[in-house]
């Protein structure tokens, strides 16, 4: 058999597509999200989420998660008149670099969607293997994801999922402080 | 007439990895929404073979009694199938029960649904599942008639229609790539025991179980296989069995490389020597 399905070439792999990673991608943009998760009816009213020193102190105690941001940029969401949730972006390390995502909160505070708006991650790279788990949809506050526990996979931790796990832990402690009662 | 294809790539957190979904097609939300549903495909299969989730399949048959019977879907048993098939042809180093290796089978499957727990032993499908999750993302797409995608969860990756090109890491040179590969309408995984990852974290080594060897740091394996679910299975079995590893190729219509320093040996044997090759 022929060895000329694959090329040898040593390349710096910033940029490009990568066998167990995927880098610098931007996936979509704020709006394109809310509409995705939302849907096109639906209107936006930012409320962004200001996070002082004692916020911070309350929103690590509640999830384990250091807070380095001051504003968590949060829209809230209504649809025919009536509040449908919230519209969160986070920003979460991967393993080098920033991953941006947004969540969708029902007005509950249970997670609807989460979508990666972009990747940096052009140097960090992933293991598959054993024992994590991730799945955050339905999760709410008052669980916080665990891994090996609440949070669900069939394989393979990577650290850049680890820090998204930690994220969403510290978003929904967020939403318990400060978005609970609207 | 100018066309208005274009590709839309979408990522989200699942199965420990970031999995990402790329559709060429027209129209933008057309494809979203294809999108959606093909993660709802992956979502589905996680739901099912979580050993963690007490809800899941697996995890109901690993709560089973010798000599309990379960129903279990087509999806599960069509994975146990090939697990099996592939732990016997690998002399079980490719084992979703690692017990089972020195007691013999956990499990009885009779047809297509229903198996018989004969022995203790817990089932992991942490080897083979993630690539069947790509293969049923993958399946979604061709029946939703888009003409070209992408599936990638973390180094499993699964293509068709137009060619897909994807760059392997050097697994001792992480900034580098070693190698790469243009997918047509088939499935690359890699798996790796990456040095770093080694020393930062525990996660990522791979044992053989019947020794509780690990399998050497610094080395990745990469294979070709017309389904991710057998290219999945396959990385485990080449990072352990090397060279012998190709009758297992042979068998299922796949072909590999190992990458361990500055050597590639492309499976079915022949070895390059990368300096000769790249920069």
């Amino acid at each position: 058999m022929n060895d000329d399905w694959f090329k040898l070439i040593g390349v710096p792999l910033a940029s490009l597509a990568v066998a167990g990673h995927v880098c610098a991608a931007e996936y979509l943009t704020v709006e394109q999200a809310q509409k995705l998760m939302f849907g096109n009816d639906a209107s936006f009213e930012q409320a962004d989420v200001k996070i002082n020193r004692a916020a911070k102190k309350a929103i690590k105690a509640a999830s384990g998660v250091d807070v380095d941001r001051r504003v968590l940029p949060t829209w809230k969401v209504f649809d025919g008149g009536e509040l449908s949730g919230f519209f969160i972006i986070d920003e979460v390390i991967g393993k080098h670099d920033y991953i941006t995502y947004a969540i969708a909160l029902n007005p509950t505070g249970e997670i609807k969607q989460l979508e990666i708006l972009v990747y940096r991650e052009n140097y960090g790279y992933e293991v598959r293997n054993p024992r994590w788990r991730a799945q955050f949809v339905g999760h709410d506050s008052k669980t916080t994801l665990d891994l090996g526990e609440e949070i669900k996979n069939i394989s393979g931790a990577t650290m850049s999922c680890r820090h998204l796990t930690e994220g969403v832990n510290r978003v929904l402690a967020t939403y318990d402080i400060f978005l609970k009662d609207h | 007439m100018t066309s208005s294809l274009k590709t839309i790539n979408r990522a989200r957190p699942l199965l420990g990895t970031i999995v990402e979904i790329g559709v060429h097609g027209e129209e933008d939300r057309c494809s979203q929404e294809v999108i959606s549903k093909a993660f709802q495909k992956i979502e589905r299969i996680e739901r099912l073979m979580s050993r963690f989730d007490g809800d899941s399949e697996v995890s109901k048959i690993n709560r089973l009694n010798v000599g309990d019977e379960l129903t279990v879907s087509s999806d599960l048993m069509r994975v146990l199938k090939i697990s099996c098939e592939i732990s016997t042809l690998s002399g079980g180093i490719f084992n979703i029960s690692p017990q089972s290796v020195v007691d013999g089978d956990v499990l009885k499957l009779y047809g297509n649904e229903r198996i018989k727990r004969v022995r203790n032993g817990l089932i992991d499908l942490g080897g083979i599942a993630k690539g069947y999750a790509v293969d049923q993302a993958i399946e979604y797409l061709k029946r939703a008639n888009v003409a070209s995608a992408h599936v990638n969860a973390g180094g499993d990756v699964r293509a068709f229609g137009q060619p897909h090109e994807i760059f392997v890491r050097h697994p001792s040179e992480p900034n580098k790539s070693v190698a790469s590969v243009s997918l047509h309408n088939n499935a690359l995984a890699t798996s790796a025991n990456y040095d770093e990852e080694i020393n930062a974290d525990q996660s990522g080594i791979i044992i053989y179980p019947k020794t509780g060897k690990r399998a050497t740091a610094g080395v990745s394996v990469s294979v070709m296989a017309p389904t991710c679910m057998v290219a999945d299975a396959l990385t485990k079995c080449m990072l352990m069995l090397k060279e012998k590893v190709d009758p297992l190729l042979h068998q299922f219509d796949a072909r590999g490389f190992l990458v361990h320093g500055n050597q590639v040996t492309s499976l079915p044997k022949k070895i390059n020597t990368l300096s000769s090759h790249a920069n």
